[in-house]
């Protein structure tokens, strides 16, 4: 104990007194008067006044969800038509292959023309053209004189 | 729905993290009941002397309180309640606040401003409702908070949240989400700012300060 209050005077020669700033009371003062500040009075309805807010917003957000929903639902109505539009389509475009097959003989025996057909008085014939793979062979009919 | 009281009355014993986790994994109405009943004085003072106007200041407060139960699934357990509720109130005085500089703002002043350029602009303050105006012995807090009008938002909130909340260094910095040395350098100048400005008032109750050396 004796060695320890030896040493201090000599400490205390040794390390300057710490200067306090000139403003320290005003400073101090500052911090006092803004912790002593009056609290704000907060009003009876302020709890009340908040659920009806957020009975507001859970409103506002279930009829989002549900126009989303609504939005969703019609786009998907939308895409199953037009899938089914598209399948109805494909449907009807391979029935083509499927109608009944002509089958083409070779020709065995010759063909004869046949005879025309007395046309009706005020009517044009309605004889359908002559086939160019069948060979005329002639008929009973004698051909017309060459023209001079 | 109204909330049976014995609800609330077993729950006014836990801390806010548990009220939080009962908010959180049962949906508690009465533990969100609890928060708001034991919040809703600080948050109110706070946007007050953030904002200056009682009505402005009652809304926010409403505000923080909707996004609490709004985004209640963003809490982390490990944070403390307090801290996390000052970042939303935080959160939506800014927003407000730069709502309403864009309204009052001309179109060629539309750049982005720095601090220091912050720091230059004073604003106006709104004494259109000031409780403290109650009772004559009001008059220094009413200019206190003419006093707070006049510094820049981002010195004004850590200031307040520094000697009228008394929230920690740290705490702001995670409210305010800014770096440890900003909270405290804003701080010293807005402490510096709000000095020079109450000068006179000082002044005038204890006497003149004798000039720095």
């Amino acid at each position: 104990m004796t060695h320890q209050s030896e040493h201090k005077p000599l400490l205390k020669a040794f390390l300057p007194p710490v200067p306090v700033p000139q403003d320290f009371e005003e400073r101090l003062w500052l911090r006092r008067m803004l912790q002593a500040l009056p609290i704000p009075t907060v009003p009876d309805h302020f709890e009340e006044r908040l659920w009806e807010r957020l009975h507001r917003e859970s409103q506002k957000a279930f009829l989002r969800r549900l126009g989303l929903l609504s939005l969703f639902v019609l786009a998907l109505g939308g895409s199953v038509a037009g899938v089914w539009h598209f399948l109805q389509k494909s449907r009807e475009f391979p029935a083509a292959p499927l109608r009944p097959v002509v089958q083409i003989e070779p020709l065995t025996v010759p063909v004869t023309p046949p005879s025309p057909t007395p046309s009706l008085p005020g009517r044009t014939s309605t004889a359908p053209p002559q086939s160019p793979a069948a060979p005329i062979t002639g008929g009973t009919h004698p051909l017309p004189p060459p023209e001079e | 729905m109204p909330l049976r009281a014995a609800e609330l009355k077993s729950l006014a014993d836990a801390d806010d993290e548990q009220l939080m986790a009962l908010f959180q994994n049962e949906n508690s109405e009465a533990a969100y009941t609890v928060l708001v009943r034991r919040y809703k004085s600080p948050i109110v003072n706070f946007l007050y002397r953030f904002v200056g106007n009682y009505d402005d200041a009652l809304d926010l407060a409403q505000e923080t309180f909707l996004r609490l139960y709004k985004y209640k699934h963003t809490y982390e357990p490990t944070q403390r309640f307090s801290t996390w509720l000052y970042t939303i109130a935080t959160n939506v005085a800014r927003t407000f606040y730069r709502q309403r500089r864009r309204l009052a703002e001309l179109p060629f002043s539309s750049l982005r401003r720095s601090e220091e350029e912050e720091e230059a602009e004073w604003e106006i303050p709104d004494t259109s409702y000031l409780p403290d105006t109650r009772v004559d012995s009001d008059y220094i807090a009413q200019r206190i908070q003419q006093a707070l009008m006049q510094l820049p938002p981002v010195f004004r909130e850590a200031v307040i949240l520094r000697d009228i909340m008394e929230l920690s260094y740290e705490e702001i910095a995670e409210a305010t989400q800014t770096e440890l040395g900003t909270v405290k350098s804003r701080i010293n100048r807005a402490r510096r700012r709000l000095q020079e400005l109450l000068r006179d008032l000082y002044e005038e109750l204890y006497g003149r300060v004798p000039d720095q050396p």
